[in-house]
């Protein structure tokens, strides 16, 4: 089982079948406001109601802040990876905690209390979750001396956490389908109390005020985020015990991801540097992990503290991870006792060079192994990791979204829809094959390897109804999705597909007709022309993993294959190879499960 | 029997900038698009010039209009596209007709010949709006 941690659906539903059906509701509305702390004090950070559908996850809340937002600057300079929805919270950890204990016992935990001495490196993430609590910026993931002794809930939490990462994707979709119950919040984040627990944790009191000279963790403020596919409603409903209940003081939250992007310009004047980006220390075995880990502790609270990276065993290559300044904060942010943003967790603070490397591996075993705790790679799973967080990087901020990897045929006859389908796709890195008339569609599936195909319906010579007849008839003669893997006329050798294909019609008019015709010949969905590029990026989506989820193994092996596919087109375009890496990291994540 | 309005505007901007925002990642490409599809436009105009003045084939007519409507739809060209989908229709005889009443081929073509040439009206006011839109004479 612990291989297939690699995939995770990022859609949390078949949301977006219903949402096809209107719904005739009050509108729904949340308050939302931006993390006042990344934004210039002057600045006029007001709560905004947005509007959201009954079926939206936090994600569509994402996507639809960002729409309100379109034109500001705050727009510009983030995108949905960068941001997580969440408020600050001021429970005591303790008293989560004992409010966890009572969620994980729902979940089959091994009791791990006993075994998990600190100074056992080798299960390092309890106190290592520990820390991302206390947390200050800099600090990002190993920052506790080992003498620290974990809470007794911790070992359990964290085996929780493993536990979901090494449930099977069918088990985990079912746990985002169930998205809303108490128990998915936790598994994720340290931080990421679902609403209900957030809920009690809420009404506790302030603690007291910690002794001097030693920072208690468990009142510092932090960042409570809400995860990502978990349902807006049911959080406005736990939140605040009903959507039309929340008021603007209530706001939830937007954090940002890179608070050394100034959102002015002058903030950044005269401002010092942040420390030398290309200073690394190379750490090879657990004492000097630990020495480091002391220093870093022991360090005034106000310095910036030294970031780890802590790599597999072996591990070859660059670190692709964005670029550092992107979670660093810079020495002009509000110091310390701030959670670190998600991500930041995983990002260096100095850039470790490929040469040293190679040179000298780290061993995964001494130093044990930090799982990611962006809420955003966790959910997505290891492969999409790296091509995850280079979107956080990059410029572009219109409709960032992973995609599953799939290979899709375009059938278009008309050039220009060819090229808009044609470079909408390549934009998202996702594999396709382009056909322009029914019988070069069929072609082009018995290559094989297609998961998903767009149809074009009205098209010469053969038409898109006839094309997914005659596919339709034709897987089952070969036995596709018919139970019988041989065939009985096994003449198309070349599918690799043992699925059935998708197929996706373009209708061109909305009239029903045309629809229930498509479907008849086989079609699993329509799409009216001329198509929205959200809604194509939902089908995409929700069908791509659909597809992954129903021939997982076969998925595996032609991730492999499109790998070098888009590798070798990478290397063309001088970019960087993200899915070689991404690969590399489906085996961390591996032994992150095993281990 | 023309129930469907033909749309307010020349171009639906939603539509477009969807387009546009792919400029992002390849400079110009909405641009060439266009540049791309006026040449289609004309091109499949002449085609239904052609056809009205020689077979005048009816399903021919409709596919030539489907097939320009597809594209004038996707990049929000919507009157066009309105015009080619009354091409489209008028070619099928869903459109145009009388209740009960057979009506000759050369019925529809005249209404088709009229559709062409709101198409080409239509089409010039959107290549003036778009001229304005990339400052450039396209």
């Amino acid at each position: 089982m612990a291989q297939k941690v690699g995939f995770r659906s990022p859609v949390p539903s078949p949301s977006g079948l219903a949402v096809q059906v209107p719904h005739k509701e009050i509108r729904l509305k949340v308050w939302v406001r931006l993390d006042s702390q990344k934004l210039p004090p002057d600045t006029i950070n007001q709560a905004t109601a947005i509007e959201f559908e009954r079926e939206d996850t936090i994600d569509d809340l994402k996507d639809r802040i960002f729409r309100r937002f379109r034109d500001t600057r705050w727009a510009q300079e983030n995108d949905s990876f960068g941001i997580a929805i969440g408020c600050w919270c001021e429970c005591g950890f303790g008293a989560t905690s004992a409010g966890d204990l009572k969620d994980l016992l729902l979940q089959p935990v091994p009791n791990m209390a006993s075994n998990a001495a600190p100074i056992d490196l080798s299960h390092a993430p309890p106190y290592i979750r520990r820390t991302s609590r206390t947390c200050s910026p800099h600090a990002a993931t190993l920052g506790t001396p080992p003498s620290y002794s974990p809470h007794p809930a911790h070992p359990s939490y964290n085996k929780l956490q493993c536990s979901t990462q090494s449930s099977t994707p069918l088990a985990q979709l079912r746990l985002s389908v169930g998205a809303g119950n108490k128990e998915l919040g936790g598994g994720m984040d340290g931080c990421a109390l679902s609403p209900v627990r957030l809920g009690s944790a809420r009404r506790l009191s302030r603690t007291a005020t910690p002794a001097v000279g030693e920072v208690d963790p468990d009142s510092i403020p932090h960042q409570s985020l809400l995860e990502p596919d978990e349902l807006v409603f049911n959080v406005c409903k736990n939140l605040f015990g009903g959507v039309a209940a929340q008021t603007a003081n209530d706001a939830l939250v937007v954090f940002s991801n890179n608070p050394d992007i100034p959102l002015f310009d002058e903030t950044m004047d005269g401002a010092p540097m942040v420390e030398d980006l290309t200073d690394y220390k190379l750490v090879v075995d657990e004492e000097q992990l630990r020495k480091l880990s002391h220093t870093n502790d022991e360090e005034n609270i106000d310095c910036p503290k030294q970031a780890i990276l802590l790599l597999p065993r072996g591990f070859e290559g660059d670190v692709n991870l964005p670029s550092p300044n992107v979670a660093t904060p810079s020495a002009s942010s509000p110091p310390a006792l701030e959670e670190v943003s998600p991500g930041a967790a995983i990002s260096p603070t100095q850039r470790v060079s490929p040469v040293l490397m190679t040179s000298a591996p780290l061993v995964e075993e001494e130093i044990g192994l930090v799982p990611p705790r962006d809420p955003i790679v966790q959910r997505e799973g290891s492969p999409f990791i790296l091509s995850a967080m280079e979107s956080v990087t990059t410029e572009s901020i219109t409709r960032d979204k992973v995609f599953p990897k799939i290979s899709v045929l375009v059938v278009e006859d008309n050039m220009i829809n060819q090229a808009i389908l044609s470079s909408f796709l390549r934009k998202h890195k996702i594999h396709y094959k382009v056909a322009k008339n029914g019988v070069e569609a069929v072609d082009r599936w018995k290559e094989g390897g297609m998961h998903l195909i767009l149809m074009d319906l009205e098209m010469p010579l053969l038409s898109g109804i006839d094309a997914a007849k005659e596919i339709r008839k034709l897987e089952k003669q070969n036995g596709i999705g018919t139970g019988d893997p041989l065939g009985k006329h096994a003449e198309l050798k070349g599918l690799t597909c043992k699925a059935p294909v998708i197929i996706v019609a373009l209708t061109a008019s909305n009239s029903q007709t045309d629809k229930t015709e498509a479907l008849l010949a086989g079609c699993n969905d329509y799409l009216t022309k001329p198509v929205n590029l959200d809604w194509l990026t939902r089908k995409i989506t929700e069908w791509g993993c659909m597809q992954a989820l129903i021939d997982f193994d076969d998925w595996k092996d032609n991730d492999e294959r499109l790998n070098s596919c888009i590798e070798q087109k990478a290397k063309a375009s001088q970019k960087t190879t993200s899915t070689s890496n991404a690969s590399k990291s489906t085996n961390l994540n591996k032994r992150i499960t095993t281990s | 029997m023309n129930t469907v309005p033909i749309p307010a505007g020349v171009i639906n901007w939603n539509t477009l900038n969807e387009i546009v925002s792919m400029d992002e990642d390849s400079p110009d490409f909405s641009k060439n698009l266009i540049i791309q599809y006026l040449e289609q436009a004309n091109t499949t105009f002449d085609q239904i010039e052609q056809e009205l003045q020689g077979n005048c084939d009816l399903e021919q007519l409709a596919s030539l209009g489907h097939f320009l409507r597809g594209s004038s739809a996707a990049l929000g060209l919507q009157r066009i596209s309105w015009a080619c989908e009354r091409i489209q229709n008028l070619g099928r005889k869903r459109e145009g007709g009388v209740e009960g009443q057979q009506l000759p081929d050369s019925h529809y073509a005249q209404l088709i010949t009229n559709a062409l040439q709101c198409a080409r009206n239509e089409f010039k006011a959107a290549k003036a709006e778009l001229s304005a839109f990339y400052k450039s004479e396209l």
